[in-house]
């Protein structure tokens, strides 16, 4: 009797600790949060039709398609894209100040921790295979992004005033995905199979492109692709919300950089999506979040010590930098001991 | 209250709020913002008569109002587009020659269904708009007219959000069919054909 007790409680301790060890974090619980608040119409998956309401007048942050059948806000990107191309002659001013607000309020933060886009890839990354790391490639790919600002979002819809949201029409993955596919498989709708062709075709070849290059590249189509994350980027300096690096404490050991997988130059850069990885591995204390100062003690800030979270190759590095160049090593130390 | 327990309470208090949040939007949304239950005329019953304002154009180029009632005894064709739509704008050259080529057998009136823009700024468009071959809007021998707010035409007709799409009216002013996507110049004639 005692043996089999034993093995039970081993068993329901190692289910704990597979628990303790996968419990999602703060900021996957906000990004699920936020892609339930922006697609709270349950009715919509049910009767396979788009909500109406008065709130679609309004944006969400994040890349969430109008045309979901949850959806109970309009895509920043998506809304700027058609007022461009109705406006004639006159400024979209109201598209123009909403994304200026969300830029300034919270920044690059939306991609971080309120984009459903950023959360399905972050899922896709999740998936266990070779992962292709960032490098110089990947930090120019990371500029082709503005080039389909510059012409699918602003030229095309600008040139063109018949309505054509390019972006929208020819790429966009959440459009296919959220908009398109949660739509289709309603069997409500499946007289609308007749209606698709080339175009339908040709976004789901991109969507089955980004969802296969999300496994192994870190965030592929937020970091290559994805516009509003460009636009949401010119405000990464003065936004309110996100981390900032304290040049003072700062000993370039370049460990942040290293435990980033964005294609960023350095912390809370325009590629930096604020998602916090780099705030426990600096191991001079450098960085915080933006306005922590006002809501935390020194104290409150946990040394940084090696967790499961912290990234290993990082932690290699630390090693290996302290062992090559003492002088930095011994700084370390100084602040710690501090 | 010492510092620790002030953090988690307010943790918890934020925790609240978003769950809060969260539940009223949800109900909100699902419960009291739905769209009204539109009474939808069937395929197959009459459609009751209904008016509606044009826009200035060969069709009607004094833009007197466009009543159902005056159409009985011809087949009505009701096709719904608005001016951004490029699909709608794509299928209506074939709504114009049919128009053309069946004269007074036919009436086919092209509904705008959006009420983003102002009326003049419609028309404008409806002026300014060219089709693929080069031939203006204003030129086009089919009646452009607005549906309204509370007739909501287009949604009792069968419209469920999708655009363009293209009702057929007998001459007895019975719904015959209700086309949900773009047509081509081959079955707009061969709807319209079954019911002459």
């Amino acid at each position: 009797m005692k043996f089999v007790d034993v093995k039970e409680k081993i068993e329901k301790n190692s289910v704990w600790q597979w628990l303790k060890n996968h419990a999602p974090s703060k900021r996957r619980i906000i990004q699920f949060y936020a892609m339930l608040l922006y697609n709270c119409n349950f009715k919509g998956f049910e009767s396979g039709r788009i909500y109406k309401g008065s709130t679609k007048g309004m944006c969400v942050p994040g890349l969430n398609c109008y045309s979901c059948p949850g959806a109970i806000g309009a895509c920043p990107l998506g809304s700027l894209q058609n007022a461009l191309a109705e406006s004639g002659n006159r400024l979209p001013a109201y598209i123009f100040g909403i994304i200026i607000m969300f830029g300034l309020l919270l920044g690059r933060t939306i991609c971080g921790f309120l984009c459903p886009m950023g959360l399905i890839q972050d899922l896709l990354h999740k998936i266990k295979t070779q992962k292709i790391e960032k490098s110089k490639v990947t930090r120019v790919l990371s500029y082709f992004k503005y080039f389909l600002l510059v012409v699918f979002v602003i030229t095309i819809p600008i040139m063109y005033q018949t309505g054509v949201p390019a972006f929208c029409k020819y790429i966009c993955p959440s459009g296919t995905l959220l908009g398109g596919i949660m739509l289709l498989i309603n069997p409500n709708n499946a007289d609308q199979f007749a209606a698709l062709g080339t175009l339908f075709t040709w976004k789901f070849l991109v969507l089955i492109v980004i969802v296969v290059g999300c496994v192994f590249i870190y965030r592929m189509f937020c970091r290559f692709l994805c516009p509003l994350g460009a636009i949401y980027g010119f405000f990464s300096k003065v936004a309110l919300l996100g981390v900032k690096l304290d040049k003072d404490k700062c000993t370039n050991c370049g460990l942040c950089i290293t435990a980033c997988k964005m294609d960023i130059k350095h912390v809370g850069d325009h590629e930096c999506i604020n998602c916090g990885a780099c705030v426990n591995v600096c191991p001079a204390k450098a960085i915080s979040w933006k306005g922590s100062q006002f809501i935390l003690r020194d104290s409150d800030v946990s040394s940084p010590v090696v967790t499961e979270k912290v990234d290993l190759v990082a932690m290699a590095n630390r090693a290996k930098l302290s062992s090559v160049n003492d002088e930095s090593g011994n700084e370390i130390n100084k602040e710690q001991n501090e | 209250m010492n510092r620790a327990k002030m953090i988690t309470a307010s943790k918890i208090a934020v925790c609240v709020l978003l769950i809060a949040i969260f539940v009223v939007a949800t109900v909100l949304v699902n419960v009291i913002y739905q769209e009204k239950e539109v009474d939808l005329y069937k395929i197959g019953s009459k459609c009751p008569d209904f008016e509606l304002s044009s826009y200035i154009s060969a069709g009607s180029p004094n833009g007197e109002n466009f009543s159902s009632a005056d159409a009985r005894g011809q087949v009505l064709v009701v096709n719904f587009w608005y001016v951004h739509c490029g699909g709608c704008i794509a299928e209506l050259p074939f709504f114009n020659e049919v128009q053309q080529e069946y004269g007074d057998e036919v009436k086919v009136i092209v509904v705008h269904a959006s009420d983003v823009d102002t009326k003049a700024d419609k028309q404008a468009y409806i002026n300014k708009l060219e089709d693929s071959s080069g031939v203006k809007f204003s030129d086009y021998a089919v009646t452009f007219v607005q549906d309204t707010e509370e007739l909501y035409l287009y949604g009792k007709l069968g419209g469920v959000g999708d655009f363009p799409i293209t009702i057929i009216i007998d001459k007895e002013g019975i719904i015959r069919s209700v086309h949900l996507s773009s047509m081509t110049k081959e079955s707009l004639t061969e709807e319209i054909e079954k019911w002459l």
